[in-house]
């Protein structure tokens, strides 16, 4: 992560991005809808969702060198909870409480990527590309409605998961970048659980654990973006 | 005391805006755009430099966060590490984003480019975390990223909507161009033209475009 954080730091010195990089240098962002699959204990639940994916990085001839992250939010049910018999299994485990709920999932990922694009147009307009690369997530969760079995868990307090995993994608550029088009697979697992209380304003947390969860998440992802400078 | 604070600065830009709003003539009238230019290692530091001590400024005057988790030992610790805060969406999706937004509309409005600006927004955003914010807790991960970088790809937004607003002749929605970009407001932005009218004989008319530095 630090090494994420060095790359930024060398891109944001004025002197040097000037000199060196001023014509190699990008910000590209844009939305996108996503579908995720989160798998927790023995429960799996789909969503549809919203994200905000970014790509900041520098050009070498046709590879690019990025700092990926996106922003997730989606919903969470208690549909899956669920078993092939009708009966209602606990969907995730914190603080020696089985939750069973719904309400918001939320994450934020990052990571280090690579992308190539071919040099080739289809239908002289459209640059085919590709990338790849390492992820970092924190996967939040927020039930507004929750039945709380035994342990300290209690209503209102939120628990986020550490997921790391991996980001794969390909894209259609047009011939100046002003704007692409991206079909986006991540995927990541995890078990680093925090519940976290507090209010909106002031989070605090409650514990950390190594839960058993196995947490999974798979997102598919499409997304319209904008060269930005 | 926080209320307190965010109510003054409210006061604060409502009177700078007032002003500045009042003492521009009626009979004049401006252009408002973004003008791109070099600037010396020493002017950009000397921005970067205030704005740092206005971000310990604004931090040491939050008595409730700076006194009850901050210490130098905390400093010690914090120092270098990197985590992932777990915060809610209204910091890290709303607070911090926009507050990068204004920091790079700070930048733009001193004449920098937006490639310029983004970069020192980074720079910016990262003195912050790793070396103000340590005093009560971790660098995050979250603000490092979305401050600068979701903070810019709002900022040009913000900073193509302002224009459209403060050029539009409505006065309402100049107030509004303003109110979403104050940085137009103050002395240091570099992007008001003045339009001057040209009445010649011989029936010859025209604008006269006149730029301050």
């Amino acid at each position: 992560m630090k090494i994420i954080v060095l790359f930024l730091f060398i891109l944001s010195n004025t002197s040097f991005a000037s000199n060196v990089m001023e014509k190699y240098f990008f910000l590209k962002s844009g939305p996108s809808i996503a579908s995720t699959s989160l798998e927790t204990l023995n429960t799996e639940n789909d969503a549809t969702g919203l994200s905000l994916i970014s790509h900041v990085g520098i050009r070498y001839f046709n590879f690019e060198f990025n700092i990926t992250s996106y922003i997730y939010v989606g919903l969470y049910d208690r549909e899956s909870s669920h078993d092939d018999d009708g009966n209602q299994q606990a969907q995730m485990e914190a603080s020696g409480s089985k939750i069973t709920g719904e309400g918001a999932h939320r994450s934020f990922s990052i990571g280090p990527t690579v992308r190539y694009t071919f040099d080739y147009t289809i239908k002289k307009k459209w640059r085919p590309s590709f990338f790849l690369g390492p992820m970092y997530s924190l996967q939040d969760f927020i039930f507004n409605n929750a039945l709380i079995d035994g342990g300290d868990y209690q209503k209102g307090q939120k628990i986020t998961v550490e997921t790391h995993g991996g980001i794969i994608g390909a894209g259609l550029h047009n011939n100046h970048e002003e704007y692409y088009i991206e079909f986006i697979y991540a995927f990541s697992e995890g078990n680093d659980l925090a519940v976290v209380g507090g209010n909106k304003r002031r989070r605090k947390i409650l514990s950390k654990e190594y839960s058993s969860n196995n947490m999974r998440v798979k997102t598919y992802m499409i997304n319209v973006g904008f060269m930005i400078f | 005391m926080k209320h307190l604070i965010k109510h003054s600065s409210l006061v604060v830009l409502i009177t700078l805006f007032t002003c500045s709003y009042a003492s521009e003539n009626n009979q004049k009238q401006y252009k408002y755009t973004y003008k791109d230019r070099k600037h010396t290692t020493k002017e950009t530091s000397a921005r970067v430099g205030i704005l740092y001590v206005l971000g310990w400024a604004s931090y040491v005057t939050q008595p409730k966060a700076f006194n009850d988790h901050g210490s130098f030992e905390n400093y010690k610790n914090n120092l270098g590490k990197l985590v992932f805060d777990k915060d809610d969406p209204y910091w890290n999706w709303y607070v911090h984003p926009l507050s990068g937004s204004q920091l790079f509309l700070f930048f733009r409005a001193n004449g920098y480019s937006r490639l310029d600006a983004f970069k020192l927004t980074i720079l910016q955003s990262a003195l912050y975390e790793f070396t103000t914010e340590t005093y009560t807790e971790p660098a995050s991960i979250q603000d490092l990223f979305q401050t600068p970088i979701i903070g810019s790809f709002l900022g040009v937004g913000l900073e193509n909507l302002s224009l459209y607003f403060l050029n539009s002749g409505n006065k309402f929605y100049k107030v509004l161009g303003h109110i979403i970009n104050p940085s137009t407001l103050f002395w240091f932005y570099e992007g008001k033209v003045e339009i001057t009218p040209i009445v010649k004989e011989k029936k010859v008319a025209g604008l006269g475009l006149y730029i301050d530095f």
